[in-house]
C-alpha cells in the first residue's frame, strides 16, 4: 500500500495556474513565429538584395510577356500570326513566396484537471485594480486562483496494482500555410503592374 | 501542393493564376482571357533558381527543427 502511494505521489504536483497552461503553448508558437520571421528576413536580404557596402539594392529579374498578334488583317492577304515578346523588370522579392513560411492556424487541445483552488484575501485597493488578466477570478474582496494540470488517465494494469500514464492529453496543432501578402508588398506589385501596362503615346503637337 | 496565386494580366487586366515556385523555375503561365504568357526571361532564371534553392534549404532546416 505504501509502495502504491509513493508511486502516485511521484507524478503528483499542485499544478500550474490556468492562464499559464493556456499561455505557454501560445508564447512558444509566438517565439517560433519570431524565429521564422528572422530567418525569412535573413533569407530575403541574402537572396533578394545586393549589399553594396552601404545599403541594400533589390535584385531585379527580367520577365517576359508573350502574346500573339495578328497582322495585316485589313490588307486582304492572309493574316499573319506573330508572337510579340515584351520584357519588363521586376524585383525578385515581389514574386518570392515568402508568405508560405508563416504559421496560419494554431489549435490547442487539452483536458484540464483542476487540482487546487485558493482564495486570496485582498484589500479594497487591490480589488479595484483589474487582475482578471492574471488568471484570477475576482469575487468581492477576494481572488480565487485555480490551479490545474493536464489530465492524465489512470491505467489499471494486471501486473501492478495501479500505474499512472505519464503522457497527458495535450495536443498542439500548428498549420503553416500561405498568409496574405503584406499591404506594402501588394502596393509595390500593383505599382509595377500599372507601370508595365502599355499606354498609347499622345501625338506630338507641331 | 501548388500554392496558387494570381497576378493581374498587364494586357487585359484579367487574373493569371501562377505558382511562384514554378514561375521562379522558369515555367510560363498563360492568361485565361487573352492567352498572354508570363514567364521569367532566360537570362534571369539562374538568379531566381539560386534564390529558390536557398528558400528550399530554409524550409528543410525549419522542418528538421
Amino acid at each position: 500500500m505504501n509502495k502504491k502511494k509513493s508511486k502516485t505521489n511521484k507524478y503528483d504536483f499542485s499544478g500550474m495556474s490556468i492562464d499559464e497552461l493556456i499561455a505557454k503553448p501560445l508564447t512558444a508558437i509566438v517565439d517560433a513565429q519570431g524565429k521564422m520571421a528572422a530567418e525569412q528576413v535573413k533569407l530575403l536580404l541574402q537572396n533578394c538584395f545586393f549589399f553594396n557596402g552601404e545599403f541594400y539594392e533589390p535584385k531585379v529579374i527580367k520577365m517576359s510577356i508573350t502574346r500573339a498578334v495578328i497582322e495585316d488583317l485589313n490588307s486582304g492577304t492572309q493574316p499573319v500570326l506573330e508572337q510579340i515578346v515584351t520584357y519588363f523588370d521586376l524585383p525578385l522579392i515581389s514574386i518570392f513566396p515568402l508568405n508560405s513560411l508563416g504559421i496560419d492556424a494554431v489549435n490547442i487541445h487539452f483536458e484540464l484537471e483542476v487540482t487546487a483552488q485558493y482564495q486570496k484575501e485582498t484589500d479594497s485597493a487591490d480589488t479595484n485594480s483589474n487582475n482578471d488578466h492574471q488568471g484570477f477570478v475576482r469575487k468581492n474582496n477576494s481572488n480565487i486562483e485555480m490551479l490545474g494540470k493536464v489530465s492524465t488517465k489512470a491505467i489499471i494494469n494486471q501486473n501492478e496494482a495501479e500505474s499512472i500514464a505519464t503522457s497527458a492529453a495535450y495536443s498542439v496543432d500548428v498549420v503553416a500555410g500561405p498568409l496574405p501578402l503584406p499591404p506594402g508588398l501588394l502596393s509595390i506589385i500593383d505599382v509595377y503592374t500599372k507601370a508595365i501596362e502599355p499606354t498609347v503615346m499622345p501625338e506630338i503637337e507641331k | 501542393m501548388i500554392n496558387e496565386q494570381k497576378i493581374p494580366c498587364p494586357i487585359c487586366q484579367g487574373q493569371i493564376p501562377f505558382d511562384p515556385m514554378s514561375l521562379l523555375q522558369g515555367v510560363g503561365f498563360a492568361c485565361p482571357t487573352c492567352a498572354a504568357v508570363v514567364s521569367i526571361a532566360p537570362e534571369s532564371i539562374d538568379i531566381s533558381k539560386s534564390a529558390m534553392n536557398a528558400y528550399r534549404e530554409l524550409k528543410l532546416t525549419n522542418a528538421k527543427k
